[in-house]
């Protein structure tokens, strides 16, 4: 067993995501990406091997701490895969022979930079993650449609502002109850002058007719290409498949995972957050009888889903559902 | 009596904290006896990892025998600057405290002798948050000042006397009783100082109502917080308290702070396991928590209780409303019920019924032999300190240790087809009309209570029972049962 104290980087981390200091999954991902910088250029390892061994730990403590967070588990992973690419190249400038299986224990003199510079580029690529997937808004949303779409989420919101540049549509938010994140969004869209309509959960399938396409920001993609998403959500992918709308999924890279879903009340794949938005802690004494659970994600099968939008390495990235199976081969 | 007071301090937003660690009371013996208090919080805090967010110290101060000491000794070291937040021992919660301190620091500027907020969480009559020993009813005024502050209990008298000045001076005021304490204060640098002056006050009750007495002589005033929404404040303080708020942090109201996932759906309600424990098919459990390697025979049926690490409990044992220590081995066919509490190590002989009772393992100095239940079970008697309290204590203790559901007795009434829950399901927080039973219930306890208290004849209460009996026309026969 590893030392604490070896780990308080990722004890930080993991207690700043439970104490919501880090809220959405970009400050995660930024967070995650830095504490790998400063394990690479200050941590003690001399080979590889020991590097991966190192952040395979961390990896484990994330996913037994917070089984539910993806984001900084799928960066530690993608840093893996750097770490193993970047050695081969490495290896094969110091040794020609390509007969002998790579057990990355060799000490190279420039793995660490060239992991350093690999690092840095990464991190720009998550900087910009966010505007590379709402460039691709003009060829997805068009004149006078309308747009349905689900609670707060930066990376929808920065999409349909950067479709809002050159297009005049309707947005309809769906407030989201209990936390009524829609609230905020709409007030975010109508500041850009967005034509903007609140409606609650309940008026979803009354609206669906009349909406073009939903378009929604997701927690977590699964390796079955389904939705770990904010709840209320499977309902309106559901009203969507009636009325054949499109749903189109906004994701970053870091956030589909190598994970399925066991079942969907399941521990690891809910959380249950404190009852008193939906009821009250002064309701008294009917709560000595009653047991309530206000979960925060719906599981949202790949079916219901028409598309992903997605960026990576500079290149535009639309993946449909069963190749999301493909992509992300099962463990 | 040692006592660990933790400071937090940092260095930003300077939040600093004391958090008092011993309750000075005996409401968790036997429990408590085993637990020593320093070396708990040292290894804690070399195997947890919040000392990296936070700095902490363990100050002792041993010649401390009150919550009032502690805070006495700690304004002669000197160790504290500027406001800080006062915890109570127990006390779990999951709120903001930062918009809380600059709340009160605004206060401050307003009014120079604000010594105190209070943190109150809003909790409906009737919550099984909500001891007897806790009601509270305060009063305060439109800048949330408190003008009054009372601990009810159910055994004193029902009037309240409010002071005249209150209602004259103050154009609004505002009678809460609907709140709950959190054991929580955020307190200006002026409240350590306030302690070392007056003697006299041990608990932070006594600070409140000799601030509220002296307020032209102390001039300091106390202001109060009530929580909504979704932050929640507690403090295990007895045991009915270690109850609710166990259910409470297994129902995720105090969320993020949650029982690490190990619930078991196909048990019955609200039941976790810690790990290593072992429960055969056939056990029946109910609202229970059982901590780590602890196994569970057949037919065994445990409600309502709390089994700690280690313990052996064998075939068709029957547990309910208790709290079973460490390291206990219970004989199988015996019974634990209502309210019994047993120390570390206890062993239970076959067939033995218990109820209502303390038990340790080892002897005690003054044993009679009636209270030795087998080589390792004494029955213990708490020694109340002040004769006349006795009776009181000792009631409300036994009304209290564990919250005894009213679910029971309301599943009969709901075969009646009367259920009040039907009723009063609308209207929230508002109290449910008691029913003559139970007025008559609370009038026969008033009246023995009364009775043991002024040494009454017997036969006076029993005319006293008797009449109370045909003026809430109750039979006899419910009497007796």
């Amino acid at each position: 067993m590893p030392e604490p104290e070896n780990l308080c980087d990722v004890v930080m981390l993991v207690s700043d995501i439970k104490h919501k200091k880090l809220y959405n999954s970009y400050d995660i991902a930024l967070r995650t990406e830095e504490l790998l910088e400063k394990l690479i250029s200050q941590g003690q390892w001399k080979s590889a091997r020991e590097l991966m061994t190192l952040v395979k730990i961390r990896i484990k403590y994330i996913t037994d701490n917070l089984p539910q967070e993806a984001t900084a588990a799928n960066i530690m992973r993608h840093v893996l895969k750097v770490i193993r690419e970047e050695y081969e190249t490495a290896s094969k400038l110091v040794t020609a022979n390509l007969n002998n299986v790579l057990d990355y224990s060799d000490s190279l003199i420039n793995l660490k930079s060239s992991l350093l510079d690999h690092l840095t580029e990464y991190k720009v690529e998550l900087e910009s993650s966010t505007e590379n997937i709402a460039a691709q808004a003009s060829e997805h949303i068009h004149m006078n449609e309308i747009i349905l779409t689900v609670g707060k989420s930066n990376t929808v919101e920065k999409f349909l502002k950067s479709a809002a540049k050159k297009r005049a549509f309707n947005v309809i938010v769906v407030e989201g109850a209990p936390f009524y994140h829609g609230h905020i969004m709409a007030a975010c869209l109508a500041k850009c002058s967005i034509q903007t309509t609140v409606i609650p959960d309940s008026a979803v399938f009354a609206m669906m007719s009349r909406v073009n396409k939903v378009i929604i920001g997701t927690h977590t993609v699964l390796a079955n290409g389904g939705l770990r998403t904010a709840s209320g959500i499977h309902a309106v992918a559901l009203a969507a498949k009636h009325y054949s709308v499109p749903v189109m999924v906004l994701s970053h890279m870091h956030k589909f995972t190598p994970v399925y879903v066991a079942s969907h009340d399941h521990g690891a794949f809910n959380v249950c957050v404190s009852p008193a938005n939906i009821i009250p802690y002064s309701t008294g004494q009917l709560l000595n009888k009653i047991e309530v659970y206000n979960p925060v994600f719906d599981y949202v099968p790949p079916e219901l889903v028409t598309l992903f939008i997605s960026h990576q390495g500079g290149k535009r990235t639309i993946i449909c559902v069963p190749f999301v199976i493909r992509i992300i081969p099962s463990r | 009596m040692a006592s660990n007071n933790k400071e937090i301090i940092r260095k930003e937003n300077a939040i600093q904290a004391i958090v008092i660690a011993d309750t000075f009371g005996n409401e968790f013996v036997p429990i408590s006896d085993d637990i020593p208090h320093v070396s708990t919080y040292k290894s804690v805090k070399n195997s947890e990892g919040w000392t990296l967010t936070m700095k902490v110290n363990i100050i002792v101060s041993e010649s401390s025998r009150s919550f009032g000491d502690c805070l006495r000794d700690l304004d002669a070291k000197g160790l504290l600057r500027g406001d800080f937040v006062l915890l109570e021992p127990g006390t779990i919660s999951n709120i903001q405290l930062l918009p809380l301190m600059r709340k009160h620091n605004d206060i401050t500027k307003h009014d120079k002798g604000a010594a105190m907020t209070l943190i109150y969480q809003e909790a409906g009559i009737g919550h099984i948050s909500r001891s007897t020993q806790e009601d509270i009813l305060i009063a305060i005024n439109s800048q949330k000042r408190v003008l009054f502050h009372k601990k009810l209990r159910k055994d004193e008298e029902r009037k309240i006397e409010f002071p005249l000045e209150i209602f004259l001076e103050n154009p609004s005021v505002s009678l809460l009783h609907n709140i709950k304490d959190t054991h929580i204060a955020i307190c200006s640098s002026s409240v350590l100082p306030l302690f070392s002056d007056n003697f006299d006050f041990q608990t932070k009750d006594d600070f409140i109502r000799g601030l509220l007495m002296n307020e032209e002589i102390l001039g300091s005033t106390v202001y109060c917080h009530i929580l909504k929404g979704s932050q929640f404040g507690g403090a295990v303080t007895n045991w009915r308290m270690y109850q609710a708020i166990s259910r409470e942090l297994n129902n995720k109201w105090i969320y993020p702070l949650v029982p690490s996932i190990k619930r078991n759906k196909v048990l019955k309600k609200d039941v976790v396991i810690g790990d290593g424990t072992k429960v055969a098919d056939s056990a029946l459990l109910q609202r229970t928590i059982l901590g780590d390697n602890i196994s569970v025979g057949n037919n065994v049926k445990i409600d309502n209780s709390f089994v700690f690490s280690n313990t052996k409990i064998e075939d068709n044992v029957i547990i309910t409303h208790s709290v079973i220590g460490p390291n206990c081995v219970i004989k199988s066919m015996s019974k634990v019920t209502a309210g019994s509490i047993l120390g570390k190590g206890c062993v239970i002989e076959k067939d033995t019924f218990i109820e209502n009772t303390l038990l340790q393992a080892t002897e005690p100095e003054t044993c009679e032999d009636h209270d030795k239940l087998g080589s390792k079970a004494y029955r213990l008697k708490l020694d109340e300190d002040d004769e006349e309290d006795k009776s009181v204590t000792v009631l409300t203790r036994k009304m209290s240790r564990l919250h005894i559901q009213e679910d029971d007795c309301e599943s009969e009434c709901d075969i009646d087809g009367f259920s009040d829950s039907d009723e009063d399901g609308l209207s929230y927080t508002q109290s449910p009309v008691p029913d003559d039973t139970k007025l008559f219930f609370t009038e026969v306890i008033d009246s023995l209570t009364r009775g043991f208290e002024d040494n009454l004849l017997c036969d006076n209460l029993i005319l006293e029972i008797n009449s109370s009996r045909y003026a809430y026309n109750v039979t006899v026969k419910e009497v007796i049962c």
